[in-house]
């Protein structure tokens, strides 16, 4: 042998250490995970126009408020993983409409870290109409926070 | 790594270094033919069955001396692990082998018969798996986040992968051995679950996000004495 067993055994022992400092920290998660709904509003005459809402309230029946009066023409909203349906009430000023949206849940394995996320598919809405003019769905399953799901007129 | 078992590989690694000084110092000269069979079993997996609820294993070895310091190895087992991360939790149950050859690089005095080795190992193993909990991870917590404890199930799983081994044999007492060993694995490819991933597989373990991993054996082994011709000659000065 080329080397006399002191080398070896030394050898032996830096390669143990390797191994065990080598393993790839995989257990933070930074993918993405569940995606919200994104909203996009603009004008019902112009519709090619982005169209502001002021001073917007977001909320769910019995739950917190979100974005408590921002004058905005997107927002990222939660759905609900459980149950197939979402109710919003959506108010600019002092107009109030109700939101529903309907969709199928399901579950995609992201990682071992993430775990898994969930999706909506076939995504079909209602809306009362005291401030929203008109509602386009632009994807069918919202999968990922790439771009904007529905287009709202007003 | 897990502070526990660093802390078991530590204080092995001291004991087996104590044991190569120990079985240096014999002094009497038993010739042996070659060709040596060993059989083995790794302890570390009936003991971890004892002690852990979620973990069921064993694993068997032999290895046969084909020249003074190449050998061929075999290792054998199988698991039946469940596992949780932090978002669900799942099982694997399977078997698996492992074939290779092992090298001695230890230069021994005459009649002794330790190692310090270094091989390859081609292994493979067919498993299933099942996820038996899981909540989805979502930003915020607005809603409530989907959980389910329905269990979905995959068969028919197997996957192949190669191992770089070393580790260090002694033999403590006459045709006894006790081996330290870890190996460095790569995954070459295994079929994936749909909707999941094999995190764990029998035989290899905790699959890291490059399709790597890690082992520890530590294992007691016999040789079987395969020729009857053995030759005590005293020491000649």
């Amino acid at each position: 042998m080329i080397a006399n067993n002191k080398t070896y055994i030394l050898l032996f022992f830096s390669l143990l250490l390797v191994s065990i400092s080598s393993c790839d920290r995989d257990d933070i998660c930074v993918e993405p995970v569940t995606p919200q709904l994104i909203l996009r509003f603009y004008d019902n005459i112009d519709v090619g126009d982005l169209k502001d809402v002021a001073n917007i309230k977001v909320w769910s029946e019995g739950r917190d408020t979100l974005f408590n009066n921002r004058t905005t023409d997107s927002i990222y909203i939660p759905l609900d993983t459980t149950f197939p349906e979402t109710e919003y009430f959506l108010k600019t000023e002092d107009l109030t409409d109700t939101l529903t949206i309907n969709y199928t849940n399901n579950q995609v394995f992201v990682t071992r870290s993430c775990g898994y996320k969930g999706i909506f598919e076939d995504i079909s809405t209602t809306t009362t109409e005291n401030w929203i003019e008109n509602i386009t769905i632009i994807e069918n399953t919202i999968e990922n926070e790439n771009q904007a799901h529905i287009h709202i007129f007003h | 790594m897990k502070i526990k078992h660093t802390f078991i590989y530590s204080i092995s690694l001291i004991l087996f270094s104590v044991g190569i000084t120990f079985a240096q110092d014999q002094d009497s000269v038993s010739v042996k033919k070659e060709h040596r069979l060993r059989v083995g079993i790794d302890i570390s997996k009936p003991i971890k069955s004892a002690f852990d609820k979620d973990f069921t294993g064993l694993e068997i070895a032999a290895d046969y001396q084909i020249t003074k310091n190449i050998f061929a190895a075999v290792e054998i087992g199988y698991s039946d692990q469940n596992l949780e991360e932090d978002y669900f939790k799942y099982s694997v149950d399977g078997s698996y082998f492992k074939v290779g050859p092992n090298i001695n690089v230890y230069k021994n005095w005459i009649g002794m018969n330790n190692e310090i080795y270094f091989g390859l190992r081609y292994a493979y193993s067919t498993f299933s798996s099942e996820v038996t909990e899981l909540t989805v991870y979502q930003n915020g917590t607005y809603f409530d986040p989907f959980t389910s404890n329905g269990t979905t199930s995959f068969t028919n799983l197997d996957a192949h992968w190669a191992e770089v081994t070393m580790g260090i044999k002694t033999e403590v007492l006459p045709n006894l051995f006790l081996t330290l060993g870890a190996q460095l694995k790569r995954l070459l490819s295994s079929t994936e679950p749909e909707n999941f991933k094999n995190l764990n597989i029998p035989g290899f373990d905790r699959v890291f996000a490059n399709d790597t991993g890690v082992g520890f054996t530590y294992m007691v082994s016999y040789s079987i004495p395969l020729f009857n011709k053995k030759n005590k000659k005293p020491k000649e000065i």
